[in-house]
């Protein structure tokens, strides 16, 4: 495991592009395109005003970067350094621009979600799409980027509309039976689109692209309801992370749920692993061996051990005064080999659940010292990265779990990360500074690559 | 009736009073007026039914007697009635008062279940006043409850409204604005500054969108979507025929099992048949089988490629036979090998316990070898320190037991001192007995001895006993056809009178006389005893055991038949008793006295004679039987028991045998002394 020298970055903008040949890392309203592999300059752009969003196109050819403040994109050639344009949203302010999936079109959602404009770098055409919803959840491209769902609301009623990316087209319109639709999601192979309302109300729906509702799902009633949605890459399972701390897994063929997994703060089951982290603070340092000593002063050692039930994972109840009560669970995703679900209660920060969706059980739960910032799957096996906000990397894999110190500095602490798309490398980011880990080939994986 | 004053104020007299009863008798008749009282006293009896006692204007002295003796004998008949009946009326007196207190008892628990009643009451009350609370908490909860949900909804209807209201305003808000922007945009033409335009990613041209385009597009979702069904319906697809391969397989492999049982099974019936074992088995295993045969028929391949629905039930039954058939197949395997098991550990531990056995044997024979060897070896002082505190505490427990022994021999001494006495006592009272049965013999025999023939002149007693029933029959014709004044009462009386003598037979009169006073030395007691003043009373036979404490069974059976007989002898009981009833006023006292003199004649030596056999063989029998109890109980138990009174033979056995007790523990005493020493 190697890890690259740091470098500046600001607001965590530093990504892989898909094609994994260049990572970008913005400095203030300085656009640094490096080679992955030298880590070398490819490219430097300078923006109007500090870039508040940066994204590759899905060629790896553009640079999209967005500032919201002044209502403008910049979209930047990694080719043709020379190549510029500038999008304007002008008075209508810019709350969100994206690329659509043919790296050809830039979408821009105004203020107040009044319209999502779709910008043509091919014949610089405009179109407007609106009565939108809002742009983050309610917009989603099916995996071949051939159609886009969007939620709407016209005339006080929820729809969701369906259009063909490559000409804009509106292909179908169809209202959906909720009380305020709040986020949509196409299944990974493009068959049904997911829909579910306002955590005020729990409920689930599933549509076919032409409109036609397959199931309703409906936990209960009242309380607040779902929090978040995640297909497993196969489109098997959909998994459902609500209010009540639980994810509740629907298949595909019937759509009703075939689990459920609570997460508990006391864990009695046996047949779980739980992988505690302990801290150990080092010993100040004697005054002779001040200058040998190599491991830097400030940092502290830890490793995890095995714990045996019961377990108590601390949790901090949220107050119910406030709204958006950081309860139920917030983060969840499959992995890649759609084998486990890595979940994180919102009330219970510290820990990760992996469940095993061969068995639909609880298999490890990784309980950190500090609340995890930011945790990511391998993009293609089962292995999962995370930070806590420390000088640590931590990577769990069914075969264990090992937690890594950043050797660089001990005041590098990693807030977030991101895995290259070939999972042979790891940005980590702290708050004003990246750096890139570079993790050993496995001889299996090599021999897969020759 | 004056005659019944007569015979009831005879009994009144006390012996101070002798005196006066004489001169009262006197005063009745004098030298002149005897001819007027004879006849009065025949007009009288005859009244009652009795024959006149004068013959021809004169006294007929032989009838006057007999008269005067069934007057007696039906007074006397008359007061035991008499004190049968107080002996009932106390007996139901003492009843009513077990009853009273019964009946108090009773009230007190009513009273106490009453009060507690009362108390469940105020408790069942508060129950119910909380349930009542409870109830009406429970009531206003739910109140509560639904104003609330109702509540909600309307807020949240309420929400609704105005979000719509809002969301509308939005809308035409956003719709303006856009308007607006628009306008703006047509101003400064496009935002987008652009070097020069990209090529399609795809790198073709862009196609102009026409309504064909369109058209195109939509087909293509159209298609799309029909692809994906068939790409689901393929899935689907694919997974069915999986499971029925699955299905199929397995079922191949069920049949495959139960077959090869099947043929073990034959295998091993063959093996049966050749050795000629029970039939039993043949018989039970062809029948499984068969089952196994049944069981074992695979469903066709192609059932698997049937619509499901049709095939579902025969395939389900099919193979949960199947699976019958394996489990029995196991179960049965299990047991068997379960068994074999068992035989194998029961077998082994039988082995270890005699394993275990014999190591105990071997240690303790060399335990013993040790301990035997050093008694042999050497008696010298370790030894002896070893036994030392059982020593010192054998002597105390020695010393202990010596002590008992004095004091028994103490309580021996006494003990046969009192029997000696008591024995003399027997003695003399024996001989005083039966002196006086002696002389009351020669007095009672008035038949055969030459004293009564004296007074019994005319000896025809069968005579008399006809003539004295058929008066009776003649009185209760009297009764019935003259309805004489007393007669009612009379019939009452009698019935009253034939009840308690037969019923309160087993009933015994209360006795308060002590055993020392029956002794024949103090005995005239009753100076009108009609029999004989002069001689001393004669305790009757009950009376005697009870006052000697023995049992008295066989004594009692006679006095019953005997009472019984006496009852059929004389007759006219209903008249004395009624006098009684009439009179009423004799107190207990007395009447036991009288009693007591009237079971005189019935008693007889026998029954005590074989009463003492009897008691002498029960002590025998316990003297046997309780050779090895404690001698101080026994001393004891002949002191307390009824039997204190028992001869003198029967003393000497019992001190025989005590003595025999005490010279086997001492020689067990010395045996466990040389023991222990």
């Amino acid at each position: 495991m190697n890890f690259s020298e740091l470098f500046k970055q600001s607001q965590f903008h530093c990504k892989f592009s898909p094609d994994g040949q260049y990572v970008v890392t913005c400095v203030s309203y300085k656009v640094i395109v490096r080679s992955v592999d030298t880590l070398q300059i490819l490219r430097l752009y300078t923006c109007l005003d500090a870039v508040q969003n940066i994204e590759w196109s899905s060629d790896s050819a553009f640079l999209l970067c967005a500032m919201y403040k002044r209502g403008i994109c910049q979209v930047w050639s990694v080719e043709h350094p020379d190549w510029t344009c500038k999008i304007d949203e002008g008075s209508a302010g810019l709350t969100h621009a994206q690329w659509s999936p043919d790296g050809r079109h830039v979408l821009t959602t105004a203020s107040f979600n009044l319209r999502i404009t779709v910008w043509s770098l091919v014949n610089k055409s405009i179109s407007y799409i609106r009565y939108v919803k809002n742009s983050k959840d309610c917009l989603s491209f099916t995996d071949n980027g051939k159609y886009l769902a969007l939620a709407e609301s016209r005339k006080c009623r929820d729809c969701v509309s369906i259009f063909e990316v490559e000409s804009w087209q509106l292909l179908k319109l169809f209202e959906t039976d909720t009380e305020d639709l709040s986020g949509l999601k196409w299944s990974p192979d493009g068959r049904v689109i997911c829909v579910w309302d306002h955590c005020l109300w729990y409920k689930l729906l599933i549509y076919t692209m032409d409109g036609r509702c397959l199931t309703t799902y409906k936990a209960y009633d009242w309380a607040l309801g779902v929090k978040r949605v995640t297909w497993s890459p196969t489109s098997q399972f959909l998994a459902v992370g609500s209010y009540d701390q639980k994810v509740r897994i629907l298949n595909h063929i019937t759509w009703k749920s075939i689990s459920e997994f609570s997460h508990i703060s006391n864990i009695q089951s046996t047949n779980a692993v739980v992988y505690s982290e302990s801290e150990t603070k080092p010993s100040l340092p004697r005054t002779e061996n001040t200058l040998i000593a190599s491991p830097p002063i400030f940092s502290t050692q830890s490793k995890y051990e095995f714990l045996s039930p019961p377990i108590q994972i601390p949790s901090v109840q949220p107050d119910p005064e406030k709204p958006n009560p950081k309860i139920g669970v917030g983060w969840l995703e499959f992995s890649p080999d759609n084998k486990f679900l890595a979940t994180i209660d919102d009330s219970m920060k510290t820990a990760v659940h992996i469940w095993s969706m061969l068995k639909l059980s609880l298999y490890v739960v990784l309980l950190q010292a500090s609340p995890i910032k930011c945790a990511r799957w391998d993009p293609h096996t089962s292995r999962l990265a995370l930070c806590t906000g420390n000088d640590k990397l931590y990577l769990w894999s069914p075969s264990g779990s090992v937690s890594v110190q950043v050797p660089i500095s001990a005041t590098f602490h990693v807030h977030s990360l991101k895995w290259h798309p070939s999972a042979e490398s790891l940005l980590l980011m702290s708050k004003d500074q990246m750096c890139i880990c570079y993790l050993e080939k496995k001889e299996r994986d090599k021999e897969i690559d020759n | 009736m004056k005659n019944g004053e007569i015979f009831t104020s005879h009994f009144r007299f006390r012996e101070s009073a002798e005196a006066g009863v004489v001169k009262r008798i006197s005063s009745f008749c004098s030298a002149e007026s005897l001819p007027h009282r004879l006849d009065f006293l025949d007009q009288e009896l005859s009244v009652y039914g009795y024959p006149s006692i004068q013959t021809d204007e004169k006294l007929n002295q032989v009838a006057l007697v007999n008269v005067t003796y069934d007057l007696l004998q039906t007074y006397r008949r008359a007061l035991e009635s008499h004190s049968d009946t107080a002996d009932g009326l106390r007996n139901s007196e003492s009843d009513a008062a077990r009853f009273q207190h019964l009946l108090s008892l009773a009230r007190e628990d009513v009273a106490t279940k009453d009060r507690e009643l009362k108390t469940k009451r105020i408790e069942e009350a508060h129950l119910n006043q909380r349930i009542e609370t409870l109830r009406k908490k429970l009531k206003s909860e739910q109140e509560k409850c639904r104003r609330l949900s109702s509540e909600m909804q309307s807020r949240d209807t309420q929400f609704k409204h105005e979000k719509k209201k809002k969301s509308q305003e939005v809308e035409r808000m956003q719709t303006k604005l856009h308007q607006l922007l628009q306008d703006k945009k047509h101003e400064r033409l496009l935002g987008i500054e652009i070097l020069n335009s990209l090529q399609r990613s795809d790198g073709k041209r862009g196609k102009w969108t026409t309504d064909k385009t369109k058209k195109n597009n939509e087909q293509e979702m159209y298609q799309l979507i029909l692809a994906n069904y068939e790409d689901s319906q393929k899935e689907l697809l694919n997974e069915n025929t999986a499971m029925r391969k699955y299905l199929k397989q397995m079922q191949d492999e069920l049949v495959c099992a139960l077959n090869e049982k099947a043929t073990q099974r034959d295998m091993k019936q063959r093996e049966s048949r050749r050795l000629s074992l029970d039939k039993i088995d043949i018989k039970s295993s062809a029948s499984v089988s068969s089952e196994e045969s049944e069981a074992s028929d695979s469903v066709l391949d192609g059932m698997f490629e049937m619509p499901y629905d049709i095939v579902k039930d025969d395939i389900e039954k099919s193979l949960k036979s199947k699976w019958r058939a394996l489990r029995r197949l196991y179960q049965h395997k299990n047991l068997h090998h379960l068994t074999e098991e068992d035989k194998g550990k029961a077998e082994n531990k039988s082995e270890k316990i005699t394993e275990y056995e014999k190591v105990i044997q071997e240690q303790q024979d060399l335990i013993d070898y040790f301990t035997a060897g050093q008694g042999e070896k050497s008696s010298s002082f370790p030894s002896d320190a070893y036994f030392l505190e059982e020593k010192s505490d054998l002597d105390q427990q020695k010393s202990i037991f010596y002590q008992q022994r004095l004091a028994f021999e103490n309580e021996r001494k006494v003990y046969t001192e009192a029997l000696l006495q008591l024995g003399q006592d027997q003695q003399n009272f024996e001989e005083e007995k039966s002196r006086w049965l002696q002389h009351h013999f020669l007095q009672l025999t008035p038949f055969r001895g030459s004293s009564s023939k004296k007074k019994w002149s005319s000896p025809n007693k069968s005579f008399r006993d006809k003539s004295l029933s058929l008066s009776w029959n003649e009185g209760l014709k009297n009764h019935s056809a003259h309805d004489v004044s007393p007669s009612l009462r009379n019939a009452r009386g009698q019935a009253d009178g034939m009840g308690t003598s037969g019923g309160s037979s087993g009933a015994q009169p209360l006795l308060t006389r002590s055993p020392n006073k029956t002794s024949p030395s103090r005995s005239p007691e009753t100076p009108h005893n009609p029999w004989n003043g002069a001689s001393p009373p004669i305790p009757s036979t009950c009376e005697l055991y009870r006052a000697l404490g023995l049992r008295y069974k066989s004594s009692d059976k006679e006095n019953n038949s005997s009472t019984s007989s006496f009852n059929l002898a004389c007759t006219p009981v209903q008249v004395t008793s009624c006098i009684d009833a009439k009179h009423g006023n004799t107190s207990m006292s007395e009447t036991n006295l009288q009693r007591s003199n009237e079971r005189i004649p019935r008693l007889s030596d026998r029954y005590y004679v074989t009463y003492r056999d009897e008691a002498l063989a029960r002590s025998l029998e316990e003297a046997e039987s309780s050779p090895a109890s404690d001698t101080t109980d026994t001393w004891h138990s002949l002191l307390d028991s009824d039997t204190f009174s028992v001869s003198k033979s029967e003393l000497d056995y019992r001190q025989r045998s005590l003595s025999d007790q005490i010279l086997v523990e001492n020689r067990l005493d010395d045996s466990h002394t040389s023991h222990s020493d």
